[in-house]
């Protein structure tokens, strides 16, 4: 893998429309926040370069629409994807709840070799915003009963664990493709990655 | 009607509108915003706090009246149809409405008016989308095979990342004030199409839960049953659904898993119908000319019997079963239906054709018309009988499939009955500046005048098309006309344009009217007067379209415009016109192409033109294109993508014309 110098990574942000997947990206990517983003139609791109473990990666963020009724374009937008980061907004119930939908969707749409051990991320967003309606316990308690998925607290707005987060998406993501590419070479590293990156995570991480 | 007329229509509707608000409205009040209400609700506040926010009459803290309004109107639209109820990219579109017409209620019925022709684009079913891009993939492969070629190499074929231009209309691609000038000339593009008596602000109307314990018996009717039942059920079902829980504790809510069902199959629905036996679809629209809406859902059971596949309202459970293998396979055929778009979209053309008329009639007149052997060809390893099982020709999968379509293609049907939007009363219905009659009409005989002062040969030109339509291509329009529009439409064309004798058949079929080339040079915004604002930088290359500043163009000009851009079918000569005769039969006619919204689909391929040396130069991958086109937009030049669109869509009618009166022109020649 060393030989190759720069890798993209391509990662898909899901959940319930307004939840903030927009707002995330934006936020890690331009470090902007505004809050008249409009409805994502189909779905929106972004990339972004950052170094992972001394390796230069591009991470290719695809925002896509929060609304059940373009999820039959999940196929052609999930395809390739090396991590999928799933978003709640921690002030509504619902959006919680659609988790296991929109995962349950992903893994069906993309259909990646192994289903099981295919990164995600979860992200709490909106933890600026009171009041709170799903706890870190709740999120967490998910997270584990998922087959350990990394969990951050984050807040667009202020740009709380937006960093931290991306970062563990960004190593997630290589990890998988360093399985998939390489199986025999980066295997280990991808456990090693996932227990590491949680206490980076800051507040509220699994386990 | 008169003038006072109209002013009490249009008073009458606002009235009605404000009634199917006020109804809602009480029932928050009330208190009992619950399930349906406070779905939608929910959905439209999200996405009105967000919607051109950055425009000044949506400008300021989210208690603006305006964004109140634009609320208001998804909001009453979403309850007041069910079937259809809201779904993100509607804000933009009723938002120009509000902006325009600057009246909730007035705005509310122009977005009636507009939905029921774009309604189809947020069915959870995807066909109308489907067959958007599959025109639009066909139209990049018609006017340049190279892009189109470098695309399938990416494959980028698909043409997803044009998904928003499709289902918005571009409105989204360009800055507000843009988009408001680009959806002008787009819809003033589309045929006049009024109502039959007048436009229904309501599908069914919203009626406040009383108790939801007393779901309706079976026997009413069912088209009624399912709409009320479809759209916040189905998301409900999805969840449920996809949560995978054990489905067969659902039993008692059939319907609800009906909508679900169709929700899972969106895709296969769109892949069946551009990939699935056409004798299925068609023994379908035949089931459906003779049924309206009673004995639809019987007839639709029958045929699911035939084909020993389950029915989700009588197994709810089965149909549910959604395993990866089906999935994957779904994917495959999705992607292989897409590169038999030839196929499908000369499918779809047929069903197109075909919807609201009488089928065996339309089977005949089909037959003597030049989609024949396509017909003929698709029948031939069929069997089309009504009733007869082709089951057996498909495996599981796409028999399953295949119901799907058939279902949907029903709902799909019934709401074409009451679309044929009128886009004059989409923007502005009541404003001054547009004559009384058709936008479309008017902007053409502007052209007319123009043209007679700039360019006697055009105009010459032009009259000999219009007298070169004989009698019996007049009957033969009205024909097509009348099974593509219904009888009502014909009568009432008939009965409107019966002091336009001469001119009967340029009028009505409309896309029939010969715009010539050198037309396009006039945008309507500069017939009208209107266009001022546009410096000369917008007129360098432009593709050959010099932008004149007002008033009638230079013959000077024109010419440059055609020598610019050197295409052969700017000429007249008795080749050309049999060699466009051959290239625009690769195109579905205009009342099809891009679901009856040719000038769209030339949008579409004029930004994906305008962008396409730079693409390949970068040698860009199919998410680079896509993040390109993300990048893009609002930053789009309106004029020069609508300029070269008109252009290509100008050609594009005169070929059809040429094509479709080929007999007659081969002869003048």
């Amino acid at each position: 893998m060393a030989s190759r110098k720069k890798t993209l990574l391509k990662v898909i942000i899901l959940g319930d429309s307004s939840v903030g997947k927009t707002s995330l990206m934006n936020q890690y990517v331009n470090r902007k926040f505004t809050n008249q983003y409009k409805a994502t139609i189909g779905a929106d791109f972004l990339t972004k370069e950052l170094t992972v473990d001394d390796r230069t990666v591009t991470m290719q963020i695809w925002d896509t629409a929060g609304q059940e009724r373009f999820q039959s374009l999940g196929v052609a937008f999930y395809r390739g994807a090396d991590c999928c980061v799933l978003v709640f907004d921690v002030t509504a119930p619902n959006t919680f709840k659609s988790l296991d939908s929109w995962r349950d969707e992903f893994l069906i749409q993309a259909s990646p070799r192994e289903p099981e051990n295919f990164p995600f991320v979860l992200l709490g967003n909106k933890v600026d915003l009171e009041p709170r309606a799903i706890s870190s316990k709740r999120a967490q308690q998910w997270c584990q009963s998922k087959n350990n998925i990394p969990y951050f607290e984050t807040s667009a707005k202020e740009g709380l664990n937006v960093e931290q987060a991306f970062m563990a998406i960004a190593k997630n993501a290589l990890a998988q493709q360093n399985s998939t590419v390489d199986l025999y070479n980066e295997f280990p590293d991808q456990i090693k990655l996932t227990n590491t990156q949680k206490p980076s995570g800051g507040s509220g991480c699994c386990q | 009607m008169t003038g006072k007329e109209r002013m009490d229509y249009i008073k009458k509707k606002a009235l009605e509108y404000t009634n199917l608000r006020e109804t809602w409205k009480a029932a928050i009040s009330k208190g009992s915003v619950t399930g349906e209400l406070a779905y939608t609700t929910g959905m439209v506040r999200k996405d009105v706090l967000r919607t051109d926010r950055h425009h000044p009459f949506y400008a300021g803290s989210d208690d603006n009246q305006n964004v109140a309004s634009l609320f208001n109107i998804l909001t009453t639209y979403a309850l007041n149809h069910p079937k259809v109820s809201y779904c993100q990219g509607m804000s933009d579109l009723a938002s120009p409405l509000l902006v325009t017409m600057n009246d909730e209620a007035h705005a509310y019925v122009c977005f009636c008016a507009l939905m029921n022709r774009l309604c189809t684009n947020f069915m959870i079913d995807g066909i109308a989308m489907t067959q958007k891009f599959t025109h639009l993939a066909e139209g990049l492969m018609h006017y340049d095979p190279e892009f189109y070629n470098y695309l399938r190499m990416h494959e980028a074929d698909d043409l997803l990342f044009c998904y928003r231009w499709l289902l918005l209309e571009m409105k989204r691609e360009f800055a507000f004030e843009d988009s408001l000038r680009m959806l002008e000339v787009l819809w003033s593009s589309l045929p006049a199409d009024p109502p039959d008596k007048e436009l229904r602000l309501f599908d069914v109307p919203f009626k406040p839960p009383p108790s939801p314990s007393t779901p309706p018996p079976l026997c009413t009717s069912p088209h009624m049953r399912t709409q009320r039942e479809t759209a916040y059920t189905k998301i409900c079902a999805l969840r449920r659904q996809s949560s995978s829980i054990s489905l067969n504790s659902y039993q008692q809510r059939k319907s609800a898993e009906q909508g679900a069902w169709r929700q899972i199959h969106s895709l296969d629905d769109s892949m069946s119908k551009s990939k699935t036996l056409p004798g299925i679809t068609l023994k379908h629209l035949s089931l459906d000319d003779a049924a309206l809406n009673e004995n639809k859902e019987d007839k639709s059971s029958h045929a699911h019997d035939q084909q020993s596949r389950p029915v989700p309202k009588h197994k709810p459970g089965s149909p549910l079963e959604k395993t990866p293998e089906i999935q994957n396979n779904r994917v495959n055929l999705f992607h292989a239906s897409r590169r038999n778009g030839r196929l499908s979209a000369s499918l779809t053309n047929l069903l197109k054709t075909t919807k609201g008329g009488h089928f065996k009639e339309l089977r005949e007149r089909i037959a003597a018309s030049k989609l024949s052997s396509s017909l003929n060809q698709l029948d031939t390893p069929q069997t089309i009988e009504e009733e007869k099982p082709t089951g057996k020709k498909i495996k599981n999968l796409n028999e399953f499939l295949n119901f799907g379509s058939i279902r949907v293609r029903q709902e799909e049907d019934k709401i074409r009955n009451n679309i044929r939007s009128n886009t004059r009363s989409t923007l502005g219905s009541d404003r001054s500046r547009i004559s009384s009659n058709s936008d479309d009409r008017f902007s053409l005989n502007s052209y007319d005048d123009t043209l007679d002062e700039s360019s006697p040969e055009d105009s010459q030109d032009q009259t000999s098309f219009a007298t070169s339509i004989t009698n019996e291509l007049k009957l033969e329009l009205e024909n097509l006309d009348r099974k593509v529009f219904g009888d009502k439409y014909v009568e009432k064309e008939k009965l409107s344009r019966s002091a336009e004798m001469n001119n009967r058949s340029d009028e009505v079929f409309l896309w029939e009217n010969p715009l010539l080339p050198k037309d396009t040079i006039k945008t309507p915004d500069e017939v009208f007067g209107t266009f001022t604002k546009e410096p000369s930088k917008d007129t360098r290359e432009d593709v050959g379209l010099p932008i004149s500043n007002s008033g009638p163009v230079l013959p000077n000009n024109a010419l440059t415009a055609v020598t610019a851009t050197s295409t052969s079918h700017m000429t007249n000569s008795c080749e050309e016109v049999t060699e466009s005769i051959k290239t625009s039969t690769h195109l579905p006619p205009p009342n099809e192409f891009g679901g009856g919204n040719p000038f769209l689909m030339f949008l579409c391929i004029t930004l994906l033109m305008q962008h396409r040396d730079h693409i390949i130069s970068k040698a860009m991958d199919y998410n680079e294109m896509a993040m390109h086109f993300d990048k893009m937009v609002r930053k789009h030049n309106v004029v020069r993508v609508l300029n070269q669109a008109r252009q290509m869509y100008a050609r594009y009618i005169k070929q059809h014309t040429v094509a479709h009166q080929k007999g007659n022109r081969i002869e003048d020649c």
